[in-house]
């Protein structure tokens, strides 16, 4: 267990960019090794856009969280039914449901 | 009081013009939300109300009328994104641009706000996100809103959805990674988020 974090935190650090990807959502999962969790900062701390893109994905994150609160919100405060669909639906349920 | 909802009025229980009276509006705000679209939203409700109607026995109300309701137009969504619903190859291509034959960047990722819940105050940003879900693969979007949106834990999620846990994962990740390419290329409040 201890050796393959040790392994994992060297392939964290030193994989090429386009292998970070998957770490950094193991991490915001909270998924990953404490080696690739070390490696992955690590990596960070030295690459720019990969810092970039962890926030990003950081920002969805927090993102989807708020999202049921924010979409049950935003769906309260736009339009009510308008009562031209409202008459159509009704005409048509009445037509299918006789 | 105008002619329909007097008819609504003297409906007898269980008929869909008074499901439409009670519940309309909210039916209707959870499918525009959803469709971003007034004629798909007004033939997803109406279905879902015929579709009621003629399942009406199998209301025993374990659950309320509107839960229900919403149930059954949740589900005739879901069922048209499926019928309908394409994977969207763009950003899974633009994901593979990003990086060179090394794995190295070749274009960089834009830099964001760097304040995430002052962007949250924005209705627009809510939009964009709103739209951004809408667009993934159905089996993908129904991974992410479980298990990162509702916070459903992952077992539960997985009987839900009928998948292994490791399957589950790799559909969060691929939803969280089109998110952030979706928003990076269709809000501009994030910019220089380049895709």
């Amino acid at each position: 267990m201890k050796q393959s974090s040790i392994h994992d935190f060297f392939h964290a650090s030193s994989a090429p960019c386009c292998q970070h990807p998957p770490m950094m959502h193991d991490v915001l999962d909270d998924r990953a090794s404490w080696g690739t969790r070390l490696g992955l900062r690590f990596h960070l701390l030295l690459c720019g856009p990969c810092r970039k893109l962890m926030h990003q994905l950081r920002f969805v994150s927090k993102a989807a969280q708020r999202a049921d609160q924010e979409l049950v919100r935003r769906a309260t405060i736009i339009q009510n039914m308008p009562g031209d669909v409202r008459d159509r639906i009704v005409q048509r349920v009445r037509d299918h449901s006789a | 009081m105008n002619n329909t909802e007097a008819t609504f009025q003297s409906s007898t229980s269980f008929a869909p013009e008074r499901w439409l009276a009670d519940h309309g509006d909210v039916l209707w705000r959870f499918a525009l939300a959803r469709v971003q679209d007034p004629h798909l939203a007004e033939e997803l409700v109406q279905d879902s109300l015929l579709s009621a109607w003629r399942a009406r026995d199998s209301f025993r109300g374990s659950s309320t009328e509107r839960t229900w309701l919403v149930g059954i137009l949740r589900y005739k969504i879901a069922d048209w994104r499926r019928r309908n619903g394409r994977p969207d190859h763009r950003h899974t291509s633009l994901t593979e641009q990003r990086y060179d034959h090394k794995g190295l960047w070749q274009i960089d990722p834009g830099t964001w706000p760097e304040n995430p819940a002052a962007v949250m105050q924005r209705p627009e940003f809510w939009r964009a996100f709103e739209k951004c879900l809408a667009r993934l693969p159905v089996t993908v979007a129904e991974a992410f809103v479980l298990r990162e949106v509702r916070q459903v834990a992952t077992q539960a999620a997985c009987e839900t959805l009928g998948i292994s846990a490791e399957n589950l994962w790799v559909r969060v990740h691929r939803a969280r990674q089109s998110l952030r390419d979706c928003l990076a290329l269709d809000w501009k409040g994030l910019q220089g988020g380049n895709p």
